[in-house]
């Protein structure tokens, strides 16, 4: 779409939103409820609220919400690789294998206390705690006529923080809410990566590395626009 | 605009039929919904309804180029492939809506995929010839699952986004022969099989009904 496509549909919308404003003031309230909620990005498409499986958020007293979001990922595959080479002329035959397996692992969980100040338009402000994990592990064996190799790689990282947000919402309706807030969050993770390495054979070898850091991040996002649609 | 729209807009009762789904995507773009060949949704009751998307591709190519080298031999080499492939989706699911004009509806069930490739081609070179077969099979079974939202435009235009997970599993047969005719005689066997589990969060899908 081009540039000037865009400014008319801003155009539009803001003309709307205006009529819709003018229209309905004084008469819709601040929604309260379960809401699910989603992100606006750029183009306008409706995307998850930082967080995949689920962004839900309950009101727990009048001026106070309750937001979660999670996000759960598991994937394990496992692969077998075969290969035949046959040279007829030199009467030799290779035959080569490969086992390999992967594991991917990943989980975030976040809870938010939100307070909120006004009505239609209203400011709201929270934070709650973080936590977040995460593992991968690839294993790889070769297997060649007179050795094999084999090898591990697991990395992990798992951490924990808390975080915030401020920011404004304003009720379309007595349903659907827009919003747009500044986050920013703590955390600390933790992560470790190990590398083994076995042959087997004539020369035997193993070698094994290991390595691990500690990280403590302040870090915000920006802003974030979203939407949240009460039921 | 649809975020505008309900303030503007008066309330409409939850279109209850059959709909046609589409999906959105930036600056308002249709686009498939949840199968790239229909997307095609019909009411059990007022509140049940089940869903079909079903993506079919197949294609058949057939080929054939040259190519010289201009060294010191001036080799010249041709060659033809034969590509036959079909990609083939199925997911089913049952939901419930709970609402009216705004409703909240969620639900689930099997979706079944399974891709197919095989080609063979020749290679001919000035003093050898080869031959290669190239033959890819998967197949995965799973379960999917929503929660979403929808807004009902007008009685026959509905708005909606959801969170979609999905556990699947997957197998993956590879096998890969190449051998020369003439010249040097060699032959290459290569097979591959894979098996794959999965459980994923996809996200938001978001989305429209046009109710018929």
């Amino acid at each position: 779409m081009s540039r000037g496509s865009v400014t008319v549909v801003a155009g539009v919308c803001l003309a709307l939103l205006v009529a819709g404003v003018a229209a309905g003031e004084g008469v819709v309230a601040r929604p309260s409820g379960e809401a699910i909620q989603f992100s606006i990005q750029s183009g306008f498409v409706v995307r998850d609220f930082g967080a995949l499986t689920l962004a839900y958020q309950r009101y727990v007293a009048p001026d106070v919400a309750l937001r979660l979001g999670l996000t759960l990922d598991l994937h394990h595959e496992s692969g077998d690789y075969g290969q035949l080479y046959i040279t007829e002329q030199e009467g030799e035959v290779y035959d080569e294998s490969v086992e390999h397996g992967e594991w991917d692992h990943s989980g975030h969980l976040s809870c938010e206390w939100i307070w909120y100040r006004g009505e239609r338009l209203a400011l709201y402000y929270g934070g709650g705690p973080r936590i977040f994990y995460s593992s991968w592990r690839d294993e790889h064996s070769s297997f060649y006529t007179d050795y094999s190799w084999h090898r591990r790689q697991t990395v992990e990282s798992y951490g924990a923080g808390i975080q915030s947000c401020l920011g404004m919402q304003w009720a379309v309706c007595d349903w659907l809410v827009l919003q747009a807030e500044y986050d920013a969050w703590f955390t600390y993770t933790r992560y470790s990566s190990t590398v083994q390495e076995l042959r087997t054979g004539e020369a035997p070898r193993f070698t094994e590395e290991k390595d691990t850091s500690d990280r403590f991040t302040l870090d915000s996002r920006g802003v974030r626009m979203g939407l949240s649609v009460y039921y | 605009m649809f975020l505008i729209m309900p303030a503007t807009l008066a309330a409409a009762e939850r279109p209850v039929g059959r709909a046609m789904q589409f999906g959105i995507t930036s600056y308002l773009r249709l686009s498939d919904f949840n199968g790239g060949t229909i997307a095609y949704q019909s009411n059990l009751s007022p509140d049940a309804a089940w869903r079909l998307g079903a993506t079919v591709n197949v294609s058949d190519s057939r080929g054939d180029e040259s190519f010289i080298y201009i060294d010191g031999e001036d080799t010249e080499a041709s060659g033809d492939e034969t590509v036959r492939s079909c990609d083939l989706a199925l997911t089913c699911q049952w939901l419930r809506y709970r609402g009216d004009d705004l409703s909240v509806y969620f639900g689930g069930g099997p979706r079944l995929s399974f891709t197919y490739s095989r080609s063979e081609g020749y290679t001919f070179q000035t003093w050898t010839q080869y031959e290669r077969h190239y033959w890819s099979r998967t197949f995965g079974v799973g379960l999917e699952g929503c929660l979403g939202v929808q807004w009902t435009a007008t009685d026959w235009l509905a708005i909606h986004a959801e969170y979609v997970t999905r556990l699947t599993y997957q197998h993956t047969n590879v096998e890969e022969d190449e051998w020369s005719l003439e010249g040097d005689e060699e032959h290459v066997k290569r097979t591959t099989s894979v098996d794959a589990f999965e459980f994923d969060s996809t996200g938001v899908r978001f989305g429209v009904s046009v109710y018929f």
